[in-house]
C-alpha cells in the first residue's frame, strides 16, 4: 500500500467516504493506522480521489495518470477491471448544445484512451469529398495555378461521402468516385475588379467537358468524344442526388480576385479521401475534449473573503449567497466555466481554501463540423470506424 | 496575399469572413471615433477588431490571428495589371 | 501478424499494419482491464511506417485469444457508446422540438 501522504486535499463533498474517522474535511492527513484493516470492497477516500481526479495544484497538476491495470488495487481487495456490465451502467451521454455545425456533449464514464480514439478518428479517418484534381484551361489571374488549385481543394463540399467510393490510383474517374465542377470567371476590360466566389463552382453531373487531347477528333465523329472522366450516366439521374445540386457548403468563400481583362477557366475534380492524407478531407474544423473541471471549497468562505474570492476568478466561477444575519458565503456556481488558470489558489494560503480538480472520466466533447455532414452523424461514423478496426483485427487473428 | 480559405491551425473556414470583418471593423471605428472625443480611451476597452471577431464567431485565437494579421496584398498587386489597359489608354 | 513461440502461447507480440495509436491505445486499455493479462503494451517502431506492435503476456491463456476477447470487448463498448449517443441526440432534438434524427442516415 502506498503511503497516504497527499491526502490534504481530500474532502467529503465530492467523494463519498465510508470511514467514521475521516468524514471531517478539516483532517489534513490520515495515518495509515487509521485505515480499516479489512478491505471493504472500496478504496480509501484519498486513493479514490487520486484514482478519479486530477489535482490542479499550484505548482503543477498531479495524479494525471490513469490507473489502467486491472490488478492495481488487488492488495486492497478492490477489482480495478472494468466489466462490460459495469461500463454499461455507468456510461452516460448528455447533449449540451447542438446546431447545424457544432455539437457539444458530455461523455461520462469512459476512459480517455477511448475518448481520444474517437477524437483522432474524427479528425483523421472519417472520409469526406474534396477537390483533388484541377484541370486549368486558362488562368491569367495573378493567383498562380498551384495556389488556386490548393485554395479550391480547401473549400468544403456539401455532399454525403458515404454515397461515393474511394478512387485508387488505377481507377478511371466515373460517376461513383468523382464529382466534377466547372469554374469560368472573366473580368470585363475597363470594368471593376471581380471577386470570384465559391458559388461560381458549377456542378457538372455529366462529368468532364474537356476533351482528351490524345483523341483524334476525326476518327469517329459520331461517338461521344472522350473526356477526362468516363461517366456511364448522369449523376443527377441517381436518386441519391435528386434533392438539389451538389455545391460548396459556403457560397461566399473568396477563391480569387480578378483585375480587368483577367480570366479563369478550369475544371475541378473532387474525390473521396481521409484527413490523414490531407487536412482538406478532415470533416471537422477540430474536434476536442476537456475533462470536467471541479472546484471545491475546502472550508466555508465568508464575507470579505468571499468577496475577494469572487474577484479573483477571471471567468466568474464563484458566486455569493446570503446565509442570513447579514452573512455572505461563497459558492461554486459555474464550475464548467473554469479554465483551471489557478488564479484562485495563487495567493499564499488559498490552496487550503479552494481545490481545483478535473474529473478523469467526464469529457466535455466538442465537434465542429466543416459542413459535409452534421456533427452528430460524424460522431456515429467515427464510432463505427473504430468498430471496423476491431473487426479487422479479429478477422486477422482468426 | 489573399485571405486563406481555412485557418492554418484548426481548419475552420475563414475565406468567407474577410469582407464582413472589414465592414464590421470600419463600422466600429466610425462609431468609436465619434465617442473618442468625449472620453479618453479606457484601458479595458474592447477594441473594434475584437468586437468584429466575436461577431463573426471566431472564438479560438488561431482563427482570430488569421484575420487580424492578414494583409490583403492582392488589392495592391492588382494595380499592376497589364491586361486591363484597354487600347485607348 | 503474430510473433511468439510455439512452446509458450501465453506471450506474443502482434504486429498490425495501417494502424496507429488510435487502435493500439484503445486495445491496450481493454487488454489492461482483463484480469488474465499480466503485461501489455504497444510500440510504434518507426514513425514513418504505418505499423504498430502490441505485446501481450497472460497468466496462462493463449495471448491470441485474450487479444481477440479484448477486441470483442472494445466492439461491444463502441456499440454501446453509439447506442447511448444516438439516444441522447434524439432526446435532445425531441426536447428542442425537432424531428428525431434519422439514425440510419
Amino acid at each position: 500500500m502506498g503511503s497516504p501522504t497527499e491526502s490534504e486535499s481530500m474532502d467529503t463533498e465530492s467523494i463519498s467516504t465510508q470511514g467514521e474517522s475521516i468524514d471531517s474535511p478539516k483532517i489534513a492527513k490520515i495515518s495509515v493506522w487509521d485505515l480499516p484493516d479489512v478491505p471493504q470492497g472500496k478504496l480509501p477516500p484519498h486513493l479514490e480521489l487520486q484514482r478519479t481526479r486530477v489535482m490542479c495544484d499550484f505548482l503543477a497538476p498531479t495524479n494525471t495518470q490513469n490507473i489502467q491495470y486491472s490488478g492495481a488495487y488487488a492488495s486492497m481487495g478492490v477489482d480495478n477491471s472494468v466489466q462490460f456490465e459495469q461500463f454499461r451502467n455507468n456510461f452516460k451521454v448528455e447533449v449540451v448544445r447542438l446546431d447545424d455545425d457544432e455539437l457539444e456533449f458530455d461523455m461520462i464514464g469512459i476512459d480517455p484512451s477511448l475518448a481520444n480514439a474517437f477524437r483522432r478518428i474524427l479528425i483523421a479517418e472519417v472520409p469526406t469529398v474534396a477537390i483533388e484534381k484541377v484541370l486549368i484551361a486558362n488562368n491569367t489571374s495573378i493567383i498562380q495555378d498551384e495556389v488556386l488549385a490548393h485554395r479550391l481543394g480547401l473549400i468544403p463540399i456539401k455532399v454525403d461521402p458515404r454515397l461515393f467510393e474511394y478512387m485508387s490510383e488505377n481507377d478511371v474517374p466515373n460517376e461513383k468516385n468523382t464529382i466534377v465542377f466547372k469554374l469560368h470567371a472573366h473580368c470585363e476590360k475597363g470594368g471593376d475588379r471581380l471577386r470570384v466566389l465559391s458559388s461560381e463552382l458549377k456542378w457538372l453531373p455529366n462529368g468532364s467537358e474537356f476533351i482528351l487531347g490524345t483523341e483524334s477528333q476525326a476518327s469517329n465523329s459520331s461517338a461521344k468524344p472522350k473526356t477526362y472522366t468516363s461517366f456511364s450516366c448522369s449523376q443527377d439521374s441517381l436518386p441519391e442526388f435528386s434533392n438539389g445540386p451538389i455545391a460548396p457548403r459556403d457560397a461566399d468563400i473568396i477563391i480569387a480576385k480578378l483585375g480587368p481583362g483577367q480570366e479563369i477557366e478550369l475544371e475541378a475534380h473532387a474525390v473521396k479521401g481521409m484527413g490523414k492524407t490531407h487536412a482538406k478531407w478532415s470533416p471537422v474544423a477540430t474536434a476536442w475534449y476537456r475533462m470536467l473541471p471541479e472546484v471545491v471549497l475546502l472550508r466555508d468562505i465568508e464575507d470579505d473573503e468571499a468577496e475577494e474570492l469572487v474577484k479573483k476568478c477571471p471567468v466568474k466561477v464563484f458566486d455569493i449567497e446570503d446565509i442570513g444575519k447579514g452573512k455572505k458565503r461563497a459558492t461554486v456556481a459555474r464550475p464548467r466555466a473554469c479554465t483551471l488558470c489557478r488564479e484562485c489558489i495563487r495567493e499564499e494560503g488559498w490552496d487550503k481554501n479552494v481545490a481545483v480538480r478535473r474529473v478523469k472520466d467526464h469529457f466535455i466533447f466538442t465537434i465542429e463540423s466543416t459542413g459535409a455532414l452534421p456533427p452528430e452523424v460524424l460522431f456515429t461514423e467515427a464510432v463505427k470506424i473504430l468498430e471496423e478496426k476491431c473487426e479487422r483485427v479479429i478477422t486477422e487473428l482468426s | 496575399m489573399i485571405i486563406p480559405v481555412r485557418c492554418f491551425t484548426c481548419g475552420k473556414v475563414i475565406g468567407n469572413k474577410w469582407n464582413q470583418y472589414l465592414d464590421l471593423v470600419l463600422a466600429s471605428y466610425d462609431k468609436k471615433g465619434a465617442e473618442k472625443d468625449e472620453k479618453d480611451a479606457e484601458e479595458d476597452e474592447i477594441t473594434a477588431e475584437a468586437e468584429a471577431l466575436d461577431a463573426l464567431g471566431l472564438v479560438r485565437y488561431c482563427c482570430r490571428r488569421m484575420l487580424m494579421t492578414h494583409v490583403d496584398l492582392i488589392e495592391k498587386l492588382l494595380n499592376y495589371n497589364t491586361l486591363g489597359e484597354s487600347e485607348g489608354s | 501478424m503474430e510473433h511468439g513461440s510455439f512452446e509458450d502461447p501465453s506471450k506474443a507480440t502482434f504486429s498490425f499494419t495501417d494502424e496507429d495509436h488510435t487502435l493500439a491505445n484503445a486495445v491496450r486499455f481493454t487488454l489492461n482491464q482483463d484480469p488474465r493479462v499480466t503485461f501489455c503494451g504497444y510500440s510504434i517502431p518507426h514513425p514513418s511506417d504505418a505499423r504498430v506492435n502490441i505485446r501481450v503476456q497472460t497468466t496462462g491463456d493463449p495471448a491470441r485469444e485474450v487479444l481477440n476477447d479484448s477486441c470483442q470487448d472494445l466492439m461491444l463498448i463502441c456499440q454501446h457508446v453509439r447506442g447511448t449517443f444516438d439516444q441522447a441526440i434524439s432526446k435532445f432534438k425531441a426536447e428542442k422540438g425537432l424531428s428525431p434524427m434519422d439514425i440510419k442516415k
